[in-house]
């Protein structure tokens, strides 16, 4: 029988990211991350000389704490509790911008937080991806949530019929995050978002009967 | 309008049920009383009998029934009258 299904972004919805990254830029390489300025590419200086760390030098960085540093990534508050109440409404499956070499990683990682479920990766907009899953799963209603802002517009393009709920977990960030056009909702905490999320399960429930 | 009634409070009731889930302690205590397993949840989220008995478990203890009506902005009496909208 088709269930209603939630496609849910890891960082900074499920898990923390980008203060745990910056703690670990602090201690390990002398970086300050000014997670305040909105602007990921100009955000990271040198501590020694407050030289800006270059695009092509981040990459690294970033692939350097998903490989060692995933176990400092702790749940965003409410993010257990609430996936563990949809689960009996729906099917949850996590789609993460990585590459598939730390897809398993990943789903151990979310595992040890409480969050036992089908781990998807996908590298750029998460359209065709999403796409893939709804193939699969045939549901009676998608939700998806998201803390970019491009990801609703790739799910909007690819998979129109698929709610979308942008969501910025991290409250240090919320604040500097404008809302996607394209998402039908913004709400940045737990409670409020499985509440919505509830409701658009309960109207497609309500047409599918 | 009466199925918009209906499906009103089929929606209070599912949203009762998620609150109900959120924590693990009231989870547990939910399925103990109500005699439904973790199944029930997963294959008949929708049936009345299952949404009657998430409101009727509210009810039967005051705290969490003024919690759940508080965390879902709805006042109790409207709470309270999900649970005849369902069987009507």
């Amino acid at each position: 029988m088709s269930r209603p299904l939630l496609i849910t972004d890891c960082d900074e919805v499920l898990l923390h990211m980008v203060v745990p990254f910056a703690e670990w830029l602090d201690e390990e390489h002398e970086i300050h991350f000014d997670l305040e300025s909105g602007d990921f590419a100009n955000a990271l200086r040198r501590r020694a000389g407050g030289e800006l760390v270059a695009g092509e030098d981040i990459w690294p960085l970033l692939t350097g704490f998903f490989k060692t540093e995933m176990h400092r990534q702790k749940p965003i508050v409410g993010a257990v509790e609430s996936i563990a109440a949809l689960s009996a409404l729906a099917d949850i499956v996590v789609l993460t911008n990585l590459t598939d070499n730390v897809r398993d990683a990943r789903a151990e990682q979310l595992r040890a937080v409480g969050i036992d479920k089908p781990v998807y990766t996908n590298q750029g907009g998460k359209g065709e991806a999403m796409r893939r899953i709804l193939d699969t799963y045939k549901p009676s209603v998608a939700v998806f949530v998201d803390d970019l802002a491009h990801q609703h517009e790739s799910i909007a393009e690819h998979a129109p019929e698929v709610w979308r709920l942008h969501m910025v977990g991290e409250p240090r960030l919320a604040p500097h995050i404008k809302t996607s056009a394209k998402a039908h909702s913004r709400i940045d905490h737990w409670a409020g978002a499985r509440s919505w999320i509830t409701d658009r399960f309960a109207e497609g429930q309500t047409h599918g009967a | 309008m009466r199925e918009t009634i209906k499906d009103d409070g089929q929606a209070v009731a599912l949203q009762a049920i998620v609150w109900i889930l959120a924590e693990a302690s009231r989870a547990e205590r939910f399925l103990a009383l109500t005699g439904l397993v973790p199944e029930d949840l997963r294959t008949r989220i929708a049936d009345p009998v299952v949404l009657d008995a998430a409101l009727g478990f509210l009810e039967g203890h005051q705290p969490d029934f003024i919690a759940c009506a508080d965390a879902l902005g709805l006042s109790p009496e409207r709470l309270a009258a999900a649970r005849g909208a369902l069987s009507s």
